[in-house]
């Protein structure tokens, strides 16, 4: 007896959901095009220290395979790496705008319900060192918002180098710096809330204290930072994040969330970073940020670059989209009618031969798609009633 | 609406007084009789589940808040926010056995336990490599019929163990009840989490100062 079953992590799409995401993609790399972005597409399996700059949760894995060499392959678990790999490769002019659409895959803990496969469509814009860059990526994000979710996505806004900054001026040890970073970016409170009484004495812990809270509306934030004073190199970044969230709440009905609070979605970022949700869904819909080191660690120059990637499986089940209901044309070919059937159905190029051998077989096909049949006899063509 | 995996049983028992210490009115909690999913007042909805499952209903974004033992966090490797220690269901874990256990006799030992992940880091950390058998309940009977060599368990007074004639080796980590948050939900209802949040820290404060 063959398997039947599917490996827990994974799922087929039909119909109605495979189609919306095909929707999506389409649109979404029709965006890309029209704005001027090369189609890039990367192998699924790539060398696994290709990702040494990748941070998968806890417990994940990567799926990997032995080549003929036996040498140790993963199916890609990121698009960016693969992209930054390609770059140091190939002697592209850049500065460049990439898009992409893929699937990734990361293996969790079997039945936990997470998924094991997910489709991303994102850009890259390398080689371009300007803050318009960002903004690029936010105004498509912001697209994106009133097209499919009717404006309800908050755009969440951080600096990567926030936290670092911040703990440099603490002087920590770097296992000192590791042991707070855990309990803060996890929100672990009762440890980290032990951790900080070390520093009661310290001109930053007013900063200490609210850190795991520093997170909500630009007014929330902004409140809550009026009251401590930063070091300065965390204050220049800190106006930034402000600047970028007050020109993104011009834009048409968006909300922006600010979050000093959390890491930045990889490691690999070196800048703005920026996420997107939606109430009620407990996934990030987009994610993407500033990363200008990461061609060096492919032994090429630095070169700044910001990029983002949309979850479409996650914006798939959220998006508002009204698929275009399909309206067939059948046509039947009669006995003897095989002659006048070919001229016709090349007429019509969006017709398609219904695949019954009997009229009463057709009929039900047909009336089984929604289909409009038309019956094609020696003597012509004629709509079935 | 804040919605909450609440471990039933034991934790459930010792959280409803600190609840309602804060305000919220539980009858509805104690009076439950088969229901699993249980609405207090306005703002909240209970949904009681075994404490193995809190985490899997926190981290699919069904709940946004779970309450439940640090032992099944650890084990687990919680990957959500940990916000509060409720100080509740505290209790230790423990490395036990029949007198005369010798963790140093060189050989690979069989360790019997409900707590597979904990037990490997616990000796992984001290460079052994033991052989381990997961056992679902009553623990302590591995040693005593020549199942393993010891076992890590839970124990709060030591009394099972020491009716079994075992003894504690070591002590892991301590166990309490913690609150624990779904990240994106902390997002999404920051105000009415922080605010639960700080109210049962209040409460906690004033029991330990009794």
């Amino acid at each position: 007896m063959r398997q039947k079953r599917l490996p827990p992590g994974f799922r087929d799409e039909f119909g109605e959901e495979a189609q919306k995401k095909a929707a999506l993609s389409h649109s979404l790399a029709k965006c890309f095009f029209e704005r001027g972005y090369t189609k890039i597409n990367t192998p699924l399996i790539e060398y696994k220290n290709i990702f040494d700059d990748y941070d998968l949760a806890v417990q994940q894995r990567m799926y990997e395979v032995v080549d003929s060499s036996q040498e140790r392959l993963v199916i890609r678990p990121d698009l960016t790496l693969p992209i930054a790999r390609f770059l140091a490769n190939i002697q592209v002019n850049l500065p460049k705008k990439f898009y992409y659409t893929g699937d990734v895959f990361a293996m969790n803990q079997a039945h936990r319900g997470w998924a094991n496969q997910v489709t991303q469509a994102g850009i890259e814009l390398v080689g371009y060192a300007s803050e318009k860059a960002e903004l690029e990526c936010l105004l498509i994000i912001n697209q994106v918002n009133r097209l499919w979710l009717n404006n309800q996505l908050y755009v969440e806004l951080s600096d990567a180098r926030f936290a670092e900054t911040v703990v440099d001026a603490l002087g920590l040890t770097a296992a000192e710096r590791t042991e707070l970073f855990e309990a803060l970016f996890n929100k672990n409170l009762p440890v980290y809330e032990r951790l900080i009484e070390a520093y009661t004495e310290n001109t930053l812990y007013s900063l200490l204290k609210i850190w795991p809270r520093l997170f909500g509306s630009i007014e929330e934030v902004q409140q809550e930072l009026d009251a401590i004073i930063l070091p300065m190199s965390a204050q220049r970044l800190v106006n930034g994040v402000m600047q970028m969230a007050q020109a993104v709440q011009k834009l048409s009905s968006q909300k922006v969330r600010i979050d000093f609070s959390s890491p930045a979605p990889q490691p690999y970022y070196t800048g703005l970073t920026f996420r997107g949700y939606i109430d009620g869904v407990a996934s990030y819909i987009v994610s993407g940020g500033r990363y200008d080191k990461l061609l060096a660690n492919f032994q090429k120059e630095p070169t700044p670059a910001v990029g983002m990637g949309f979850d479409l499986d996650v914006l798939a089940s959220v998006a508002d989209i009204t698929l275009p209901q399909a309206k067939p044309s059948y046509v039947y070919i009669g006995e003897d009618a095989w002659d006048v059937v070919a001229d016709y159905v090349l007429a019509h190029p969006t017709y398609s031969l219904v695949l019954a051998d009997t009229l009463a077989e057709a009929r039900e096909q047909a009336a089984a798609d929604g289909a409009i049949l038309y019956v094609v006899t020696e003597e012509g063509v004629k709509a079935d009633a | 609406m804040l919605s909450i995996a609440l471990t039933k049983g034991r934790v459930e028992d010792q959280v409803i007084p600190l609840f309602e210490r804060c305000g919220i009115d539980c009858e509805p909690l104690r009076n439950k009789k088969r229901k699993l999913v249980i609405t207090l007042g306005e703002n909240l909805q209970v949904i009681l589940v075994k404490g193995g499952d809190v985490l899997t209903y926190l981290n699919n974004g069904v709940v946004d808040i779970g309450i439940v033992g640090s032992d099944i966090l650890e084990e687990q490797q919680n990957t959500g926010y940990e916000l509060l220690d409720l100080q509740t269901g505290r209790c230790q874990f423990i490395l036990a056995s029949l007198a005369g256990y010798d963790l140093n006799e060189p050989r690979r030992h069989t360790i019997g336990t409900k707590y597979p992940n904990i037990t490997k880091r616990y000796f992984a950390s001290r460079g052994k490599d033991v052989e381990i058998i997961k056992i679902e309940g009553s623990v302590e009977l591995a040693p005593l019929i020549g199942l393993a060599d010891a076992i890590v368990d839970i124990t709060e007074t030591g009394t099972t163990l020491r009716e079994n004639n075992l003894q504690i080796f070591d002590k892991l980590s301590p166990i309490s009840t913690r609150l624990v948050a779904n990240p994106l939900a902390l997002k999404q209802k920051r105000g009415e989490i922080f605010d639960l949040v700080d109210r049962l820290k209040e409460a906690r404060k004033l029991d330990m100062a009794k």
